[in-house]
């Protein structure tokens, strides 16, 4: 019975889809060479090196975390589900959530009849198992490093096929980051920190996004080397000692908690060791928006990257 | 009852050891020479500023925390008549800990000062209802035990739901083994000091008279023990130090339940020595659990619940085989 409505549909779609076909093919009265595009059924490896089938082209995609959000509506493609933290581009603001990214609803993803979901690798990976029940292929996307980013931007431009979208996005990045980059001077130093409920406070190293974002503006980080500690990878605890002996010329720092829980780079000041440095003393304490620089890793980066260069210069003046 | 000055002078010698270790290890190397001068000389150098705002302030955070959960856990041991009183456990430490949350969400904006007394009033709370239902008519230890897991549950509940509501960077901050004392510095711990006192104060009048409680409230009335106001004074100033502890560090597991246990096998029974060992007891174990904390993965950090647990859990086990 459950497999009949479900072949039933299958059909409706396919009938959508040529109906579709034929008139973008009426229209389009002059044949594109074809040479990126994807035919199905396609068998990719995503950013866990998982391989995956995809019988047929997606047109019911459901995405669970900013990244996988943002990366899907970069090369052109469009969601029917998206988790409550995916607010950027305006149009996934307003489609139905499956639940905020760190508590996911299969149900809800399965209510709403997805032929493909995009997850976040490092984060996501345990909501595997559960959502293959639903028996739809799943794919997961990484935005740590910039390489992750162009190489899940081109794994889901070649699943919705959007090969050339792809393409052109991943050059857009580049190019406005090296316009970025070409502005920047470099040289300064920057300590990003972020806080947990335990005041405990952590450092972004390079290898982290907004760590990868300061080493794409050459910017040094005392962060840089230390090993990875704590429970999130690419973030190294740092204790009052070292903030103590570290000396950057901007502290940057990220509250997560909505308003009105306390900006970090308010608390500094009454945390004994940290309110002894330099840049806290003098007021670069820099506050980042933790959508754009922690949840929202992704192609938004050279707008990151913009961002931060233009509160590094503030903050130098 | 000769063993009690042995025991406390070893104490004593265990806390200027502790003491120690926690101003002169740490993340950045500091040589004797160096250490010696830090301490001495007042000035503005970054040695100086290493040794007494940021190693002495935690050091004294757990001396003060430590004395006062094993305090709060000796007087609710004694006046519930209840092997496992915990200030924890018997949820006086969950109101103060919905509190914390609550600032931590940012929907109490206050100082320092006004959390500890928030804590406190709200561990009060706590500690009212738990004299109320010990104080009824065949109310069991067991039935008591079961209340009070079930109001700190509770607790516990409120203060994960508020935190998970704010959305704040940690799904740590969501675990059960809590507890920390880093980066406290001396605004954090001088609001918590004068209930330290308070509590002391207020239990000691009453402490002579717990020794009778354990015969049963009738018994203990006919030896003018006054059993009412007894328990009530007692388990009030628990729930003053109990909440003092919780504003300073967060729940710091097992110290309250384990300190009296430890004491009485080292001081035997009577009340008045318990409690008089119970304070550099409970001092010593989380001095040397937040050492352990601190040091092992230096620079890196393991929560401090976590090591009073470890070492606590076993030790539970041991008693609650052999001893009770």
């Amino acid at each position: 019975m459950k497999k009949g409505i479900i072949i039933l549909l299958h059909l409706l779609l396919l009938s959508a889809l040529l109906a579709a076909a034929a008139c973008s093919s009426e229209t389009a009265s002059t044949p594109t060479p074809t040479s990126a595009q994807t035919n199905y059924p396609l068998s990719v490896v995503d950013m866990l090196g998982r391989s995956v089938q995809i019988s047929q082209h997606p047109t019911r995609i459901v995405t669970t975390h900013p990244t996988a959000t943002e990366t899907l509506y970069k090369v052109g493609g469009t969601a029917v589900g998206r988790d409550s933290g995916s607010k950027y581009p305006a149009e996934a603001a307003t489609l139905p959530t499956v639940g905020s990214a760190y508590k996911i609803s299969v149900e809800a993803i399965a209510a709403l009849n997805p032929d493909l979901i995009i997850i976040e690798a490092l984060t996501q990976q345990n909501i595997i198992d559960s959502l293959q029940t639903l028996g739809v292929p799943i794919i997961a996307v990484r935005a740590t490093s910039l390489d992750d980013i162009d190489q899940s931007l081109a794994l889901v431009g070649n699943i919705v096929d959007r090969d050339e979208e792809a393409t052109q996005a991943v050059a857009d990045i580049h190019s406005k980051i090296e316009a970025v980059q070409g502005n920047a001077t470099g040289g300064k130093s920057v300590l990003i920190l972020i806080a947990d409920t335990n005041r405990i406070i952590y450092a972004a190293k390079p290898e982290s996004y907004p760590g990868t974002i300061a080493a794409l503006l050459n910017l040094s980080n005392p962060a840089t080397g230390l090993p990875d500690s704590g429970p999130y990878s690419g973030f190294t605890l740092f204790t009052s000692e070292q903030a103590l002996t570290s000396n950057p010329d901007v502290v940057f720092t990220i509250s997560p908690a909505p308003p009105p829980a306390p900006r970090l780079s308010e608390m500094l000041l009454q945390i004994p060791g940290f309110n002894q440095m330099t840049a806290v003393k003098g007021g670069q304490v820099v506050e980042l928006d933790p959508f754009l620089f922690l949840q929202a890793q992704g192609p938004r980066i050279a707008d990151a990257a913009e961002e931060m260069l233009r509160l590094i210069n503030e903050a130098a003046e | 009852m000769k063993r009690v000055p042995l025991v406390v002078g070893a104490l004593a010698l265990l806390l200027v050891l502790g003491v120690l270790i926690g101003v002169a290890l740490g993340p950045v190397k500091i040589d004797a020479h160096r250490l010696i001068s830090a301490i001495l000389l007042h000035g503005d150098s970054a040695d100086h500023v290493l040794i007494w705002d940021l190693r002495m302030p935690r050091v004294v955070a757990a001396l003060l925390v430590g004395s006062c959960l094993g305090v709060a856990g000796c007087l609710l041991q004694s006046a519930t008549r209840n092997p496992i009183g915990d200030p924890q456990l018997f949820g006086l430490g969950g109101g103060a800990a919905i509190v914390q949350a609550l600032a931590m969400a940012g929907l109490l904006r206050m100082g320092a000062w006004g959390l500890v007394v928030l804590s406190v009033v709200a561990s009060l709370v706590g500690a009212g209802a738990i004299a109320l239902f010990a104080s009824r008519q065949g109310m069991s230890p067991a039935r008591l035990a079961l209340i009070g897991i079930s109001l700190s549950a509770l607790a516990a509940a409120a203060a994960t739901g508020i935190l998970a509501e704010a959305r704040v960077f940690s799904q740590q901050s969501l675990n059960f083994v809590g507890g920390s004392f880093v980066n406290r510095g001396w605004r954090d711990l001088l609001p918590a000091l004068p209930f330290f006192g308070i509590g002391l104060v207020l239990a000691l009048p009453v402490v002579g008279k717990l020794n009778a409680l354990a015969l049963g409230d009738r018994l203990s009335a006919n030896l003018g023990a006054e059993p009412i106001r007894t328990r009530a004074v007692a388990i009030a100033s628990s729930g003053i130090l109990g909440g003092a502890a919780v504003a300073v560090a967060g729940l710091v597991g097992f110290v309250g339940l384990m300190v009296p246990h430890l004491a009485r096998l080292l001081v035997g029974h009577d009340i008045r020595t318990v409690f008089i060992v119970s304070i550099p007891l409970g001092a010593v174990i989380t001095l040397y659990a937040d050492q352990v904390a601190r040091l092992v993965f230096v620079p890196s950090e393991i929560p401090v619940g976590l090591v009073t647990a470890l070492v606590g859990a076993p030790l539970m086990i041991y008693v609650a085989r052999r001893v009770l």
